[in-house]
């Protein structure tokens, strides 16, 4: 049993189905030798010359370029670079004639020669080059299948598959074309040397040359280049019998080797690869003498012109130029035909350039090719199917064409038809079969893109109403939330907090009377009171009347006395920074704590000491750092001290209760409805309290402002939580600036907003050179603690009623926490470990006062206070960091 | 008497059997989409254009399922008409217009005249429109559909249909066509 190779080997020959034998017409050109044509006035290189994707130029107009210079480079896997013909001036890029059968204009580099032949800078390689290298340079030199199709030819010697053969085509089935024929008479070496460069980059296991057995000539020189590499270097020249069309790429492939290539395949699939010999001599001529495809055999012939034969043209040419230099005299209503009588295509407009593709062009007489007889009706002779190449129904086909039965055409593989005309020309009605299928082949090209377009459409449209719906969906959630929240509101101030509002202010007052009977009573009272009465004169100076409520006791002495409380203020803000807003908060939260169930109170006391021993006990876990988590807290709570005295510690912690049941009703409200909180997901345990606090603030303020400012916080508490447990604690210093930052972007919306983002761009830079001081020294401190304090500050404040008071509260209590920090900083080594409860239920005494906390406009300038402070802290801190580093 | 009691008993099982089997049939198999709709569908040409007066052309779909008038969709053409038709089973209405094939257009946006009002990017029902508030607009034109739906909302009239150019991939090979050139004067 031999294999094909064998069969091959014997110079077996199969036959492909049908074809013809039109007459052959090449009498008139085939011995005369190949002539240069001279130098156009312009040269016209289109940009789409081949299959695929149009070239990318990258000249601009006026620019001079150089022989061999790339003008346009490939767009993509499947295009082909445009190269310089010849040096000269690009004088325009503009639409042109195109030589297409559409007629359709091309975007065109239009280049006028300088005459000067000016070559790029060459560098010719050898056999011996890298493969890679040998590919490059065959896709730089803009090189596509020469023989018709005009495939890029570096993507079909890129084929990855194991190739079986090689086969070079010289066929050249067409009547009338010898561009092919003269080539392999005079240039059959250059042909084999490029048939040795395709071997080395596919290595096939046969090269076969097949030439038409009418070219005796071509055969004979071909043969004799072959015997000259033949010591390197086997290929196989092969005579087939001349039949129409033997050229084809399918028909050769199936009469040399017997292989058919599978419907919707190309012959690499069954490895074969099939290069024109024309391709085989431009690449040769790329690599070896670096001379990209700049111009192409093309042979002018028919009966009109005076000067047939073969040209060697630039790319770019004008036909008409072409048709001139051949002497050319054009009869009425002439045609020109590129390309063969069978598959060529008669041109719209002479001007048109020689593209890579064009391999010939006829200018014949009526008399030589007569224009067709009227079709007529199709007889059924089957004549048609008796010649089809490609064993097809075309008789069948042309019915469904006919009849726009897309399915039906399909079925019977519309598509395997290489439009080779053989049909047509056996055809007794003269009916144009051709033209049918490629009418039909658009159509169904057509109809495929209308319903990727339409498919695209849909499903673009319902993304659309999609996300539409999404957004409506959105919004009204959020109407639904803003009346929910607002009902609630509603019902909670109706709910007896005017009676209990009044009775608040009743006990203040009398804590006040008390305070200012009993100033001596310690350090931190006096204090309070100094800072009240710095804020009653601010109040006073800034010439806005004095509400009178009970909440800021101190201030209603201290318009009494205006002299004293200057210096009293003076002093006190020199004396206690950090305690300066929590005398105050203190005195009023026992007014509010008062009021609440002292049984239940205490339950969620002991709720909130639970969770915050967890958070504290979480924040001990690092073994090695457990000096410094007590510390931390520890630190916290030596704010403490400032503010007992002033009040009654177990009322105190009463309210701090009392808000924190409050804040796990709201949390469980929150929970039963989809409410779009991301502290539910928060990891770290640190900041379990506030997500269990924070959603409380949605119902009882401003939902819109609550939302935004407990978004803020859980990203913050994420922040820092990530931070914490991300970094090593010996680097968790970086913590110190998300708490500062914090501290200022939380005053901000108290004052005016404009200054206050300046502030805060100030301090969080500031905070950033903190940070960056304090990253500098690797000190295994407290600060990666400091996000547990902080979240736990924020926690205990939040459930106040006011966003406005209570960002105030946060950021005075995060001014402390920050000191406290600083503090920490300053002592490492203080270790106390029995407070770690305490400081939180400090804090959380910070946030009944709140509600009870006067005005707006008090408040306001409590804040702007508490900034000022704040900022100076911030300063301080920067400054202690410095220190600490020297 | 007793044949008589085997007999129902027999028929009652065999009733309560496949009634059971039936039941089960009806839920497993229960077809959630109009069939004939999303067959409609797939015929229709997707522009979205409301022009069939439906918001879209799956509502459309639905409707001529549900007997509306074949003959509604515009952009589709007789083309589409006949595709119904055949599809439904009704015979091809008549068409009184002369109107020749719809020319397929994309919209294209006088660039210079757009003062990026964004009306009609909210008109577009294939987000096929870029451009943001007083920021120059565009059309993407592969994926226009050419609806028209752009055209009204727009305040100072810069949205223009324009017929798709025919370039050498959609060219249909009509040579007996005789191309329609306009001479400049």
């Amino acid at each position: 049993m031999k294999t094909i190779l064998n069969l091959v080997d014997d110079g077996q020959l199969w036959q492909f189905h049908g074809g013809i034998k039109p007459p052959t017409r090449k009498a008139l050109t085939h011995k005369v030798s190949i002539s240069e044509l001279p130098l156009p006035q312009q040269l016209f290189l289109s940009l789409s010359q081949h299959i695929g994707q149009a070239a990318i130029p990258v000249v601009a107009i006026g620019e001079y370029v150089t022989k061999g210079q790339l003008l346009a480079k490939q767009d993509g896997f499947i295009s082909a670079a445009i190269i310089a013909p010849t040096s000269g001036t690009i004088s325009d890029i503009r639409l042109h004639n195109n030589t297409h059968a559409s007629g359709i204009q091309a975007a065109t580099i239009i280049l006028t020669p300088d005459k000067l032949e000016q070559w790029r800078e060459q560098q010719p390689l050898t056999l011996n080059d890298d493969k890679p290298v040998l590919l490059e340079r065959i896709q730089q030199s803009g090189i596509t299948g020469l023989g018709g199709a005009s495939f890029p030819t570096a993507v079909k010697l890129a084929a990855t598959a194991a190739i079986d053969f090689l086969i070079i085509n010289g066929a050249e089935c067409e009547p009338y074309i010898t561009s092919d024929d003269l080539l392999m008479q005079e240039r059959s070496d250059k042909i084999v040397a490029g048939i040795e460069i395709m071997h080395k980059l596919l290595s096939p296991q046969r090269v076969i040359i097949a030439i038409e057995d009418n070219k005796p000539l071509a055969i004979a020189a071909l043969e004799q280049a072959v015997t000259k590499v033949a010591d390197r270097l086997t290929i196989i020249v092969r005579s087939i019998p001349t039949i129409y069309p033997a050229g084809g790429e399918k028909q050769l492939i199936e009469m040399l080797t017997s292989k058919q290539v599978p419907s919707g395949k190309i012959p690499a699939d069954i490895g074969i690869v099939m290069q024109n010999v024309a391709t085989s001599y431009a690449v040769a001529q790329a690599v070896l003498a670096d001379i990209p495809l700049l111009s192409r055999i093309v042979t002018v012939t028919g009966d009109l012109v005076n000067k047939p034969g073969n040209y060697e043209v630039l790319i770019g040419t004008p036909i008409e130029a072409l048709l001139k230099h051949a002497e050319f005299k054009a009869q009425p209503q002439q045609k020109i035909i590129i390309g063969g009588p069978m598959m060529g295509f008669a041109l719209h407009h002479i001007d048109a350039p020689v593209v890579k593709a064009t391999n010939c062009v006829i200018a014949a007489s009526k008399h030589e090719l007569p224009e067709p007889p009227p079709e007529q009706n199709c007889i059924r002779c089957g004549d048609c199917e008796q010649v089809c190449p490609a064993n097809l129904l075309p008789q069948q086909l042309q019915w469904y064409a006919k009849d726009q039965d897309q399915a039906k055409l399909l079925d019977h593989d519309l598509f395997d038809c290489i439009e080779c005309g053989a049909c047509a020309f056996v055809c007794p009605s003269a009916i144009p079969l051709v033209q049918y299928y490629r009418v039909a082949k658009a159509e169904i090209r057509q109809t495929n893109e209308e319903k990727r377009q339409a498919d695209r459409a849909k499903e673009r449209f319902e993304q659309r109403n999609q996300r539409l719906e999404r957004d409506k969906e959105e919004r009204a959630q959020r109407s639904k939330k803003a009346a929910e929240a607002r009902q609630q509101a509603m019902a909670k101030t109706s709910d007896g907090d005017a009676v209990a509002a009044a009775l608040a202010r009743v006990k203040a007052k009398k804590a006040a009377a008390q305070q200012t009977d009993a100033p001596s009573d310690s350090g931190k009272d006096r204090v309070a009171q100094a800072i009240a009465r710095a804020k009653a004169k601010k109040t006073q100076s800034s010439g806005q009347p004095t509400v009178p409520t009970a909440n800021s006791p101190a201030d209603a002495s201290s318009t009494g006395d205006a002299q004293k409380d200057r210096v009293a203020a003076a002093i006190a803000r020199a004396k206690a920074k950090k305690s300066q807003a929590q005398p105050e908060q203190s005195t009023l939260a026992s007014s509010d704590a008062a009021e609440a169930d002292p049984k239940k109170a205490r339950v969620a006391a002991a709720i909130a000491r639970a969770k915050a021993k967890k958070a504290a006990a979480q924040a001990d876990t690092q073994p090695e750092e457990t000096a410094e988590a007590d510390l931390s807290v520890n630190s916290t709570s030596e704010l403490e001290p400032s503010v007992e005295p002033a009040v009654d510690p177990q009322k105190a912690r009463v309210a701090a209760a009392i808000a924190r049941a409050k804040a796990k009703k709201a949390a469980a409200q929150a929970d039963t409805q989809p409410v779009e909180t991301a502290e539910a997901d928060l990891p770290v345990t640190t900041s379990e309290l506030e997500s269990n606090v924070e959603p409380s603030a949605e119902p009882a303020v401003d939902p819109q402002k609550a939302r935004v400012a407990a978004a803020i916080a859980s990203a913050k508490a994420k922040r820092a939580a990530a931070q914490a447990d991300t970094q090593p604690v010996e680097t968790a210093e970086a913590d110190l600036p998300v708490t500062t930052s914090e501290l200022e972007s939380n005053v901000e919306p108290a004052v005016d907003p404009q200054k206050a983002r300046v502030a805060a761009a100030i301090a969080s830079a500031k905070a950033k050179r903190a940070a960056a001081l304090a990253d500098t020294q690797p000190v295994e401190t407290a600060e990666a603690d400091l996000p547990v304090t902080t979240s736990e500050l924020e926690s205990s404040v939040e459930p106040t009623v006011d966003p406005q008071k209570a960002r105030v509260a946060v950021a005075i209590a995060r001014a402390k926490a920050k000191r406290a920090a600083a503090q920490a900083q300053m002592l490492p080594e203080t270790v106390e470990s029995d407070s770690s409860v305490e400081p939180i239920s400090t804090m959380e005494q910070a946030s009944p006062q709140i509600p009870a906390a006067s005005d707006d406009k008090k408040a306001r300038i409590a804040a702007a206070i508490a900034k000022a402070k704040a900022k100076k802290l911030a300063q301080q801190t920067d400054h202690n960091n410095n220190l600490d580093q020297t | 008497m007793e044949l008589l009691f085997i007999a129902i008993v027999i028929l009652t099982v065999l009733a309560l059997i496949f009634g059971a089997l039936l039941g089960f049939a009806s839920i497993k198999f229960k077809v959630k989409e109009d069939p004939v709709a999303q067959k409609i569908d797939l015929i229709l040409p997707q522009t979205q254009c409301g022009q069939c007066g439906h918001p879209g052309c799956r509502p459309y779909a639905e409707a001529v399922a549900n007997g509306e008038a074949i003959d509604k969709c515009a952009p589709g053409g007789q083309a589409t008409i006949v595709q119904i038709a055949d599809l439904m089973g009704v015979p091809v209405p008549e068409n009184n217009s002369d109107e020749a094939a719809p020319v397929k257009t994309v919209a294209f946006i006088i660039e210079e005249d757009c003062i990026g009002c964004t009306k009609c990017i909210q008109a577009c029902p294939v987000d096929a429109i870029l451009g943001t508030t007083k920021q120059m607009h565009t059309v993407i034109a592969d994926e226009c559909t050419g609806c028209d739906l752009c055209v009204e909302p727009c305040p100072v009239d810069c949205i223009e249909m324009r017929p798709v150019a025919t370039t050498p991939k959609n060219w249909n090979w009509q040579l007996n066509a005789i191309p329609v050139k306009q001479l400049e004067s």
